[in-house]
């Protein structure tokens, strides 16, 4: 028995309470965004950003439009192609449901990033901590353990779990569409509440719970194709073409490495040659 | 679901299907979770409400050692039951600590004339100041009498008015009841009548609209009892995003109670994303679909015709004066030159005995049913969709639905009230829930969607120019004495003045002396001081010193290059806000004069936060909850509280010894709440005293007419009467007893609702007239002929699992007093036709009352209520900037409204200006964004401000998404990027093609999150009765600028 996360888009407005109130308790940091033609901001997941509402306009096929409202979060899959190819053994299978990477054995390397089936690699990496997060490590407030130079992404708000509570994205959801539960009956729960979609004219309602990474601890209901929210039709465990991410996964990590050495040098032969 | 540690352990690793990745070679088992430490385990919980929109969300604040540790939504208040909003959810960050929101300002500043920039002072020069300044201005623009002329004599008359013109005091919609109350108070006594808040700018219509159809001007249900509703309409508002917590109970009634939504709105909105039906209409054209929606009931008979013979004023007669022109667009008694209506004809038909004429059925051509269908024939279908572009098919889908499924609820916000027809458009509304019996049942009302948390409670407490606390009328010129006051107002409400004279004045107020009426600042009824009003004579240099507390002039009125004119010509202002915003800093202003032009003194006061400071707040559903302090404000920062009591002590000692009859009202002020001041007295104030026994009074009812009891805000009465014995708190606003026997959601041990603790008003029309539920199965408030009454032990009384909505608990279904179930109406009943009414007083008896022999022979009436000045009945005229023809009536735009001239540009050609703009709100950020453009985790998620441009007209114009742009109207232009979108479509008007663009309003040019501030495009034409300007709609031209 494990526990997981339905997030039902029928019901979501779009509020962003989710949004704000994973930052708020996860004491992240709020990332410097412009206006880039969407309202959905900040435009990817990051390591400051584990949670995002997304917003998709689609046509509703009688000349008006559908506005889906949905999010890009750490699916924790049953099958987990991050856990998979962690070089360092950092990514965990929780008895909980929940898939956390320990921040004290990541190395950073962002194998997981580059395996991550979902929204462009939901894991990302993370440069620093804010002062916000500092503060409350010294004071031995902070849940989890915060370093710099790992992966972060959602964590399934352990020290809430594991105390009695609701993640904080489903405790703040207004509407119920970010339920928090164990995950067989929110499955249940998911595939009656599909049905009574269907009646009510919601004809392309579905629970997305996909085959190819074993079944996912985060459900979502749909009601229109995947793809239109930015979910994979039919995402695969990381595995076939695994070899090759991986090595482009180092080439760029080496690439990473080099190219500030790069300039430094570069810089200071600049400099140099000016001098003279 | 309860979660534990151990539950965990149980089930480890042992039923869990473990996942093979054999290419891998390794098996996945899952691990035991690590127990981990919970940062709030240890916390101090202190519970407050959300400072942003009015749903009135609880917070649970976690402190530990002093210190913010954690804001959540607390599961126990069932408006919310834990939930938030993305502003809710980001309340950690307002905190004034050394991390976040550096830009929150913790000293106190002050900016010289001419000077570039701030400097730091102490509370004590700044006090001293201030108050040095307040007296000089208001000692050098004093009025003690003025001339007014009697507008049918032609004669001149010298009245006493005691005010001061030099002085304008703005805000506070944010601030507790207690802070609002003290402030309306100091104003009055120092004689300011230039008072005003975001009331008058975003609900004042409602108030106007509401009130003259049912008799008060608040929303009448509970959020709580939304779920209760058959279908929704949400027309003009836009909850998912400006009170997204309240879709919890439009989600509830939809998915649990099989309610239909449907959302009218000129953009598909959040709001719409969710509805089952959706349909575009043109801003400023809904009087055409509420009147459509009238006569398709009248037609359909969808009408409740119970309902509406026992509960309105359908049956009664109007005067045979009465007429209604569609060539000219005038009711009778329209005088051209004045641009006013004389109301005499707006009356009921009386008999020789002067008692209103009824009629016996509907179908009498006299009675008001008939005028109202008479009225509404020309509102067909048809001129829907020519006028509001909408189509039939879509209109009569709607019209079917709530003509059939009810109960229904109906939402609005500012798509409504800010109109030059904003009242009568609220009053259209008002009369289409008349009409369907949708009042004073479960699940049904017109939820006036508040937008500030408190705005409730600072109307309650009248921080506005036309009215004293608990909507008693703030008095006119003409209003010489009591007894003038009372002829207008009536005796009911002289009560409750005399009471608040007496909370004002106590000793000094006696019945010789009229209870000292003539220390209330009586304010010229022929001019504007409603905040435009303001503006304007603040631009024309005739208001000297103005102080705002927590309002944001800058962004938040329309017409922003007057307000820029208004600020430079100001001596002085004193600014109270959480950061330095766009008003403090107006001299700074990249589009304003140059700081080194301006000379206006700005003083910068930094107040408390939400939850550093306790007192209560009142919720769009009437309801007061006390918030309780958690942590110590930053800095130097100071609770309102504080700081309005340092300066009444500080003003108190200017004017001591004094001996000019215009400081007594400030000398014989009553103030004293402690040291620091404590708000529970100021809220016993409020709810008022037995001077006799000096304890609290238990209730409206205990309130007397002779000088022995006194109330500050007699609507609050009875929230100091809660009983310990019964497990509740002495202040009821304290009280979190969320159990719900009726299951409606009424909640009424969950703090106190005015008045009375009512949850649902007007609860007596969900009964017939012996005072039975009409629908037993949702009873809410019934008569019970055996139980006994509480006074007097006789049997008969009103009872329920509401508070019963009738004037006395004992007043029996067939005596005056128990068939009145809109009983703040002199006429008892909902009014489809705003008839002009004097509720007179009762027949005399041999032993009555000698206060109502007296007043009989005064002429004095119990209880008046007025129309609205532009009709008796809700009539459609075209906004003043519009692209349409009005094709319902010879008046293109409303009769009654008044000019703004030089003022207020308006568009002369609609080649020039040839698409509709309107404006509106995110959820990200609220209001002028004082809040949350300082608040980094809104920042992040909406940084910028932008156009919500159709994909057609992008194309015509080279625009794309993201491209800059600029809006242009007849007051100015701003720059701000495109969102290019299908969700705002051009709408065919009468055949021709017509494109609305939108963008916010909650931008400007301090804070983290900076633009240009729209409002510099909007126009300051006000409604004919509130003077809420036209924000909704204007004219406008937009093109790429790069």
């Amino acid at each position: 028995m494990a526990y997981g996360l339905l997030i039902d888009t029928s019901r979501c407005t779009g509020c962003r309470g989710c949004q704000v109130a994973c930052k708020a308790w996860n004491q992240l940091p709020a990332e410097k965004t412009e206006f880039t033609g969407s309202i959905e901001n900040p435009p990817a997941n990051s390591g400051e950003t584990w949670l995002r509402v997304t917003y998709h306009e689609v046509s509703n096929g009688s000349g008006g439009v559908k506005w889906l409202f949905g999010q890009n979060r750490c699916m924790h899959c049953l099958e987990p192609s991050c856990a998979a190819v962690c070089a360092a053994g950092a990514i965990k299978k929780l008895d909980n449901g929940a898939i956390r990477i320990d921040q004290e054995v990541c190395i950073g390397c962002k194998n997981c990033h580059y395996a991550c089936p979902f929204f462009g690699g939901v894991p990302r990496f993370r440069e620093e901590l804010s002062e916000d997060e500092n503060d409350l490590i010294d004071k031995g407030l902070m849940g989890g353990k915060r370093v710099t130079g790992t992966v972060y992404k959602c964590w399934m708000c352990q020290d809430r779990i594991e105390n009695g509570l609701e993640t904080a994205c489903a405790t703040a959801c207004s509407v119920r569409a970010i339920q928090f539960g164990e995950r067989e009956e929110l499955l249940a729960k998911a595939e009656e509440r599909v049905a009574t979609l269907q009646v009510v004219g919601e004809t392309k309602a579905a629970v997305y719970n996909p085959k190819g990474v074993g079944g996912t601890g985060t459900i979502f209901i749909l009601t229109d194709d995947p793809e239109a929210y930015g979910l994979p039709e039919d995402p695969q465990v990381s595995t076939a073409n695994m070899v090759t991410k991986w090595l482009t996964g180092l080439i760029t990590a080496g690439v990473l490495t080099i190219v500030p050495f790069w300039m430094v040098f570069k810089a200071a032969e600049a400099k140099g040659k000016g001098g003279k | 679901m309860k979660l534990t540690r151990r539950s965990f352990l149980k089930v480890s690793g042992l039923s869990l299907a473990t996942t093979a990745l054999t290419e891998f070679g390794f098996n996945m088992t899952a691990v035991a979770a690590e127990a981990e430490k919970l940062r709030i385990a240890d916390a101090q919980q202190v519970t407050s409400i959300c400072p942003y929109c009015s749903v009135g969300c609880g917070q649970i604040v976690h402190v530990k050692d002093g210190e913010l540790l954690n804001v959540e939504g607390d599961p126990d208040d069932p408006v919310n039951e834990g939930a938030r909003c993305s502003k809710g959810a980001s309340l950690f960050q307002l905190k004034g600590g050394k991390y976040a929101l550096e830009n929150r300002q913790q000293n106190v500043l002050y900016r010289a004339p001419g000077a570039a920039d701030w400097e730091e002072k102490t509370w004590d020069w700044a006090i001293t100041e201030i108050a040095k300044r307040v007296k000089d201005t208001r000692d050098k623009t004093w009025v003690a009498t003025e001339k007014i002329k009697d507008l049918k004599t032609g004669e001149e008359k010298e009245y006493v008015v005691n005010r001061t013109d030099g002085l304008a005091c703005f805000g506070g919609a944010a601030l507790d009841t207690e802070e609002c109350y003290l402030l309306t108070k100091l104003s009055r006594a120092l004689g300011i009548v230039y008072l005003e808040h975001q009331a008058r700018l975003c609900h004042s219509s409602t108030v106007a609209g509401l009130a003259a159809v049912l008799g008060r001007g608040a929303m009448t249900q509970q959020w709580t009892d939304v779920k209760n509703a058959k279908a929704i309409l949400i027309c003009g508002g836009n909850p998912a995003e400006n009170h997204p917590v309240a879709f919890k109970h439009i989600t509830k009634a939809v998915e649990e109670n099989g309610a239909t939504l449907i959302c009218v709105d000129p953009r598909f909105t959040r709001s719409a994303a969710k509805a089952k039906i959706y349909a575009p209409i043109r801003p400023g054209a809904d009087l055409v679909f509420f009147g459509a929606l009238i006569n398709y009931m009248i037609n359909k008979k969808h009408y409740d015709e119970n309902y509406v013979k026992w509960n309105t004023n359908a049956l009664w007669k109007v005067d045979s004066g009465y007429s209604f022109d569609p060539k000219t667009g005038f009711f009778s008694g329209y005088n051209k030159d004045t641009k006013k209506y004389d109301q005499a004809t707006w009356v009921y038909k009386k008999d020789a005995d002067g008692k209103v004429e009824k009629a016996a059925d509907l179908s009498d051509p006299e009675c008001v049913f008939q005028k109202l269908k008479a009225h509404y024939t020309r509102y067909t279908s048809e001129m829907v969709e020519k006028l509001c572009g909408m189509s039939q098919a879509k209109f009569e889908e709607i019209a079917e639905i709530l003509g059939t499924q009810k109960p229904s609820v109906l939402f609005y916000a500012m798509g409504l009230t800010q109109h030059t027809v904003g009242s009568i458009m609220i009053a259209d509304y008002a009369i289409l829930q008349l009409l369907l019996g949708n009042l004073g049942k479960p699940g049904s009302g017109i939820n006036a969607c508040r937008g500030e948390p408190n705005v409730q409670g600072s109307t309650d407490v009248a921080l506005l120019t036309h009215i004293l606390p608990g909507y008693l009328g703030a008095p006119v010129a003409t209003n010489a004495d009591l007894t003038a006051w009372t002829k207008a107002q009536g005796t009911f409400r002289k009560k409750f003045l005399i009471n608040l004279l007496k909370a004002w004045y106590g000793n000094a107020a006696t019945a010789e002396n009229d209870f000292a009426y003539s220390y209330l600042p009586k304010r010229n009824a022929a001019k504007n001081t409603t905040h435009v009003g303001a503006i304007t004579a603040m631009a024309d240099g005739k208001i000297k010193g103005a102080i705002c507390v927590g309002m944001n002039l800058m962004v938040g009125t329309s017409n922003t290059n007057l307000v820029r004119r208004a600020l430079a010509n100001l001596e002085w202002m004193v600014s109270i806000n959480l950061f330095t915003e766009e008003t403090a800093c107006f001299w700074r202003d990249p589009d304003g004069a140059g700081a080194e032009n301006i000379q206006t003194e700005v003083f910068f006061l930094p107040p408390a936060g939400p939850y550093e400071k306790e007192g209560t707040f009142v919720d769009s559903g009437r309801v007061l909850q006390w918030k309780y302090k958690a942590v110590e404000p930053p800095g130097d920062a100071k609770a309102d509280l504080d700081i309005l009591d340092m300066l009444a002590h500080e003003l108190k000692s200017l004017y001591k010894g004094s001996k000019e009859v215009k400081d007594k009202p400030i000398q014989d002020l009553t103030w004293g709440y402690g040291e620091p001041p404590d708000p529970e007295k100021v809220l016993t104030e409020m709810n008022g005293y037995n001077l006799t026994t000096g304890k609290p009074v238990t209730g409206i009812g205990a309130l007397m007419a002779d000088g022995t009891t006194s109330s500050g805000c007699w609507i609050y009465s009875g929230i100091m009467a809660g009983d310990p014995a019964k497990g509740e708190n002495v202040n009821r606003s304290k009280n979190r007893n969320a159990d719900d026997p009726s299951g409606y959601g009424l909640y009424s041990g969950f703090g106190f609702s005015w008045p009375s603790n009512v949850r649902i008003i007007y609860n007596r029309a969900s009964c017939d007239p012996s005072g039975n539920p009409i629908d037993p199965a949702k009873k809410l408030v019934w008569w019970d002929p055996e139980k006994p009454d509480a006074k007097t032990g006789k049997p008969g009384n009103w009872t329920g699992f509401d508070v019963p909505d009738v004037p006395a608990k004992d007043a029996a279904p067939g005596t005056p007093g128990g068939n009145v179930p809109f009983r703040l109406l002199g006429d008892g009943v909902g009014k489809l036709f705003m008839a002009k009414y004097a509720k007179p007083q009762p027949d005399p008896k041999p032993d009555e009352d000698p206060a109502i022999t007296k007043a009989r022979e005064l002429e004095l009436p119990v209880l008046t209520s007025g129309s609205l000045v532009d009709g008796p009945f809700p009539e459609h005229y075209e906004p003043v900037e519009s692209p349409a023809e009005n094709l319902l009536n010879g008046s293109q735009t409303n009769p009654a409204i008044v000019e703004r001239g030089e003022y207020c540009p308006i568009a002369t050609s609609i080649e020039e200006y040839p698409h509709v703009l309107s404006t509106y709100r995110m959820c990200e950020h609220w209001l002028t964004g004082v809040m949350t453009r300082n608040t980094p985790w809104l920042v992040e998620a909406m940084p910028e401000n932008f156009v919500e441009i159709n994909t057609e007209l992008a194309k015509d114009k080279g625009i794309k998404n993201g491209d800059l742009v600029e809006i242009k109207t007849a007051r100015g232009s701003i720059e701000v990027k495109a969102a290019v979108t299908e969700r705002i479509k051009p709408l065919d008007i009468n055949g021709k093609k017509v494109h609305i663009v939108g963008t916010f309003w909650h931008f400007g040019f301090e804070g983290l999150a900076k633009g240009s501030i729209a409002n510099t495009l909007t126009l300051d034409y006000g409604d004919a009765n509130t003077q809420i300007p036209e924000y909704k709609v204007c004219l406008c031209d937009v093109r790429k600028v790069k």
